[in-house]
């Protein structure tokens, strides 16, 4: 009877159990958020570019925010959204709000919310309006070139757009002094191509760190003016308002979990090539 | 045809039982509710991670249903009716902003043929339906893409290229420049099917691939920050919406000592 040789350590380090791993993530996550660490969160250049266009218009600037996304994608883009429409608020311009994913208005509607309890001031259909969702992607966008009011009748609350003391001013795409798209998937494109490229708006992106790859080649291009990418941009521009919130909690974990991963990463070669080479040393030892 | 009769009633907000309703879900009471089968729901979905599960399933078949249904609304409701229905029978809007048009009828039997597709032997219409939807977009969007995308990041990738090099930064510029049109250039090469990749093309086009395989390494990175991210978000939820600050607070202080 063959006897059953043990595995080496080596060939039980790489057979672990993914559940070992999925629990040393979820202590990785959890535990910075009991016991923050504050870990320093440094502002990027393409984070830096979207604060400063807005920071910079002169007061009372038109600036439209396009919410593409939906709760599968709320723990990144809706920190930054927050982020940048307080910016927005607190610079007193003007803000249009739309959307071009069904699941997407309600989310826009509860940081609207949030912030009116923080701005009370904040008055809809003067400094704001919030559009909402409209079907047609592409066919919106190139509709919102000729106006708002006709492509969106009536706004989220079911008010008629048309005489909105804000729509008077501000009433198509090429009256936007700065967009900011906030994306989960390729609406973006649709915004450059069918929108701000054709009208001349310069705009910037909020994106998840799922699709930021893909919009960084406009970053480059200057089709974009600047890119928050993922939770890491959505901490760094609530550090540039300085208004620290849900991302900048979320960072330390962030932190942990790519350390983490790092680690096994390193681990898991390491381990690979010492079985490689301990195959090898019995392959010779046999033969 | 009672739903449908009530669905196109409701306009100009909601009818007064939907406005009872929608009072009642919003309450406390039934916002704590939402939390606790929010979180329950959560559980079920990582529950997958030990292993599959009749909870995960659940979880997961509700979330589909629930979508599935929540869009066939929002579509009823954002396009049939004001679009479709109220052009052709206005008297159905209370708010009599609508006239009679009967142009509406077209898009109308052009939609109903992508049904069609449902019935054997009658799936032919809906080509006619996709014909004219893919030839008008495409018409649309040929010359925006190339002005709005192909042009612009053609010129970007040669425009990169910084020609004097007379300081530290625009070497480092004109380095990174050639990359990216070095390695522009050979993807561009290795989707190149009409020559066979050998010799300086096979070189090339290698280079494509070693190219192509950064770009999908930082796009791998950007992907696993990404749902980190997520689970961050419902950890979150978990700790602070569900258990609440206060007892996570407290567990906290425990193990500060205070």
């Amino acid at each position: 009877m063959e006897k059953v040789q043990k595995p080496s350590f080596i060939e039980r380090f790489l057979q672990l159990d993914r559940r070992i791993i999925y629990t040393l993530v979820a202590l990785a996550v959890a535990i910075p958020l009991l016991f923050p660490m504050g870990l320093p969160i440094k502002v990027t250049p393409e984070v830096q570019s979207v604060y400063d266009m807005i920071e910079d218009l002169p007061e009372g600037s038109n600036i439209l925010i396009s919410a593409d996304f939906d709760p599968a994608s709320m723990p990144e883009l809706y920190p930054m959204m927050k982020s940048v429409m307080r910016h927005i608020v607190r610079k007193h311009h003007k803000l249009a709000i739309t959307v071009l994913w069904p699941n997407g208005p309600n989310l826009v509607a509860q940081c609207i919310e949030e912030l009116k309890l923080e701005y009370p001031e904040w008055t809809n259909t003067v400094d704001y309006v919030f559009l909402g969702y409209q079907v047609g992607g592409a066919i919106v966008i190139i509709s919102v070139g000729d106006s708002f009011s006709d492509t969106f009748p009536k706004d989220y609350y079911g008010a008629s757009t048309a005489e909105m003391p804000i729509i008077k001013e501000f009433n198509r795409l090429g009256q936007a002094d700065y967009m900011v798209m906030f994306e989960a998937g390729n609406s973006g494109d649709w915004w450059i191509v069918y929108g701000t490229e054709v009208h001349d708006v310069p705009v910037g992106g909020g994106v998840t760190a799922v699709v930021a790859p893909m919009y960084y080649p406009y970053l480059q291009a200057k089709q974009l003016n600047g890119i928050i990418g993922g939770l890491k941009g959505a901490a760094e521009y609530e550090k540039l308002t300085e208004v620290p919130a849900l991302a900048t909690a979320a960072m330390d974990s962030q932190s942990m979990v790519h350390a983490l991963i790092f680690v096994a990463i390193v681990l898991a070669n390491i381990f690979a090539l010492m079985f490689v080479g301990q195959k090898r040393r019995q392959a010779r030892e046999e033969m | 045809m009672l739903n449908l009769a009530i669905l196109l009633q409701a306009d100009n907000g909601l009818l007064p039982w939907q406005e009872s309703m929608a009072s009642f879900f919003f309450s406390d009471g039934m916002v704590a509710i939402g939390t606790w089968v929010a979180a329950g729901l959560t559980l079920f979905m990582f529950s997958f991670v030990y292993k599959d599960n009749p909870l995960f399933r659940f979880g997961e078949h509700l979330y589909l249903g629930i979508s599935a249904g929540y869009l066939m609304s929002l579509y009823f409701f954002n396009n049939m009716k004001p679009k479709f229905f109220y052009p052709l029978m206005p008297f159905l809007d209370a708010a009599g902003d609508t006239t009679l048009n009967l142009w509406v009828i077209i898009p109308g039997i052009l939609g109903l043929f992508i049904i069609f597709r449902l019935i054997p032997g009658w799936g032919w219409l809906s080509r006619i339906t996709f014909a004219f939807y893919i030839g008008g977009f495409t018409g649309i969007s040929f010359p925006k893409v190339l002005n709005g995308l192909l042009l612009p990041q053609f010129y970007a990738t040669i425009d990169a290229i910084p020609w004097r090099v007379n300081s530290i930064d625009s070497a480092v510029l004109l380095l990174n420049s050639l990359v990216l049109f070095i390695g522009a250039l050979s993807v561009l090469v290795y989707f190149f099917f009409s020559l066979e990749h050998r010799g300086f093309v096979g070189g090339v086009s290698r280079v494509g691939i070693y190219t192509l395989m950064l770009a999908f390494g930082a796009s791998f990175g950007y992907t696993i920050m990404a749902r980190v991210s997520l689970l961050i978000g419902r950890m979150q939820f978990l700790m602070f919406d569900w258990i609440g600050d206060e007892i996570v607070g407290r567990i906290a202080s425990l193990f500060h000592g205070g």
